[in-house]
């Protein structure tokens, strides 16, 4: 399934209104990182960057789904260019993933030997700002539903799961006297944040591509769509050919029919708007073509 | 399920010329990189880089061309020209980001008067390069013998790609030549350092050439503007045996581009009649146009929107 999509704000002044309290809170965690210089606060606040980058990008993109039909330029709607944001986001969370393994491999020896029990307690501070943005976020996620886009609303909760796991891993690493418990604890956060962008990425841009390259739907909608028009057998025409593509959250549905060739064209928009009806059922928001041949 | 279909002699003969041109590459470009880095030679590690780059676009169009010849993407009902497209971007991609790498090693070089390069082994890298040529020259050579007229666009594109490679193996050729030469360690640094620096040029004009072509189509830009002029001058020349045209839209998709197209029509036309006048719509845009899909759908007055 790709990135589904309700409604968003389309100026950079709605989305910094929705978005002010991260981009603050990533502001602190970014000035904390560059006095302490410690890799996990880097890590935590890279996370938090990419998240709140793939969000506002959402937002401005995404209009209404009729506007993002109709859109004057592109005459088959955004759908790809939602894919190529998302690609290039993929490839930005994919390159911080990887900069994150470098530097825990390059910095493994020095990795919280250089940090107090004071400044293990800042950090922990400086993270508990996001964690508590993050658990407000899930909290209202059902209101924030009605006004952000659908997924980044739906991610509230892995967010939330992911600022906690780390938060409880610095809370711990602060409050242990040992520092090799310490040391092996913000590795541990530093890890799972690297792992988190590389698979996340991974995953984003695999959808992207498929989306990108015309590949034709995944299994299961297909199957769906299959189900759906081998149930529809009207007398007056025949399928004879079906082709699907989706782009973004649109798949593209164009079927072939074959019908009686004395047949009028009034009976056969009749069929044909029964059989688009079907096909919306399976597959909602999809943009069918019909051709028909004698 | 696609079926497969046994290739041609001549297609079996193209997709030859492809694969012997690039085992050539690959045998020289081995050398090229030992050699650049026991030289440390910038103009031969970056031509190692390109040659090893587009070395990639030739396995990649030739694994393209023996699908095509054996009908093994038929999986891609839209055509497979965005997977081209895809892979176009990201070579692109990989060209700019080396030779902005190569063009920061030169002048690092440059700066640091750095002469790591020896006399010999200059002479050395000179004669692998003048080896690349050689087969380079070869290689178009084949693909000309085994060029029709009637050529796939991917085939061309190689022939194409194999002169420009030509061109800046010589060049390459030249340079290093003259820095292998030249007494001066200082002139042979900066000789050096200039054919690395063109290398990377070319790298980069041709990478970012590669993205530009590549990314509107994967956005389903719609066609150029002088196409679609093209198809609207059509239409209004057919008018008298079209309807009135409700909706048209496009998008391209590498060198295919495809056109939907909705009319009104009356409720009592009969599918028989609709679909002659369709289809000789249609025959008239594909002849006009080269590479082009229509799609032809149809609104009747009382029904609204039906087929679209």
């Amino acid at each position: 399934m790709t990135t589904h999509v309700a409604y968003g704000p389309s100026s950079i002044a709605q989305a910094f209104a929705l978005y002010w309290p991260d981009i603050a809170i990533i502001a602190i965690l970014a000035l904390v990182c560059s006095f302490s210089g410690d890799l996990f606060l880097i890590a935590v606040t890279a996370h938090a960057i990419a998240m709140v980058v793939r969000d506002i990008a959402c937002l401005l993109i995404c209009k209404d789904p009729q506007s993002r039909r109709q859109s004057t330029r592109y005459e088959f709607g955004i759908g790809k260019l939602e894919q190529a944001v998302n690609l290039a986001i993929a490839a930005m969370e994919f390159l911080l993933g990887l900069l994150l393994i470098h530097m825990l491999l390059s910095d493994l020896d020095e990795l919280g030997s250089l940090l107090s029990p004071q400044d293990l307690s800042l950090i922990a501070l400086a993270t508990l700002l996001y964690t508590m943005r993050s658990i407000v976020v899930f909290i209202d996620r059902r209101r924030l539903n009605q006004i952000l886009v659908s997924p980044i609303a739906y991610a509230a909760k892995n967010r939330m799961a992911m600022f906690v796991f780390l938060q409880i891993l610095v809370t711990f690493a602060a409050l242990s006297s040992n520092k090799a418990v310490a040391e092996t604890l913000l590795t541990c956060g530093v890890l799972a944040v690297a792992l988190v962008l590389l698979l996340s990425a991974m995953r984003q841009a695999r959808l992207a591509v498929l989306d990108l390259v015309d590949h034709p739907l995944d299994a299961n909608t297909d199957h769906q769509l299959q189900t759906v028009l081998g149930r529809f057998v009207p007398d007056q025409i025949v399928i004879v050919g079906v082709r699907a593509r989706r782009a973004g959250s649109i798949p593209f549905v164009e079927i072939t029919v074959s019908a009686n060739p004395h047949q009028t064209l009034e009976l056969t928009s009749h069929i044909i708007a029964e059989l688009r009806e079907s096909v919306l059922e399976a597959l909602p928001g999809s943009d069918i073509v019909v051709r028909v041949r004698s | 399920m696609p079926i497969t279909r046994q290739p041609t002699s001549e297609q079996k003969s193209k997709e030859s010329a492809v694969l012997y041109a690039a085992v050539a590459d690959l045998l020289v470009v081995i050398p090229m990189f030992a050699l650049g880095i026991a030289t440390s030679s910038l103009t031969v590690l970056s031509e190692a880089v390109r040659v090893a780059l587009m070395l990639v676009v030739e396995f990649y169009s030739y694994a393209i061309l023996r699908a095509v010849h054996r009908n093994k993407l038929e999986k891609f009902r839209f055509g497979f020209g965005k997977l081209e497209l895809f892979c176009n971007l990201v070579i692109g991609l990989t060209l700019v980001a080396s030779g902005f790498w190569i063009a920061d090693h030169a002048v690092e070089r440059l700066l640091e008067s750095e002469a790591l390069a020896t006399p010999l082994g200059l002479a050395v890298a000179a004669v692998v390069t003048g080896v690349n040529a050689l087969i380079n020259a070869l290689g178009l050579v084949a693909m000309y013998s085994a060029a029709r007229a009637d050529d796939s666009p991917i085939f061309r594109a190689q022939i194409r790609a194999r002169k420009i490679k030509l061109v800046a193996s010589l060049i390459v050729l030249t340079t290093l030549t003259v820095a292998a030469l030249a007494s001066d360690p200082i002139v042979a640094l900066w000789l050096d350092a200039l054919g690395g620096a063109f290398v990377a040029a070319v790298q980069i004009s041709s990478g970012f050439r590669m993205m530009s072509e590549s990314v509107p189509d994967l956005l389903d830009h719609p066609v150029a503007s002088e196409t679609r002029k093209q198809v609207d001058e059509l239409l209004s020349k057919l008018q008298p045996t079209t309807s009135d045209v409700r909706g048209l839209r496009t998008r391209r998709a590498g060198r295919n581009a495809h056109v939907e197209l909705s009319f009104d029509v009356e409720q009592h036309t009969s599918v028989s009649e609709f679909c002659r006048r369709s289809e000789a719509l249609q025959a008239a845009l594909e002849e006009e146009l080269d590479d082009i899909e229509v799609t032809i759908n149809f609104h009747t007055a009382e029904a609204g929107r039906n087929a679209r």
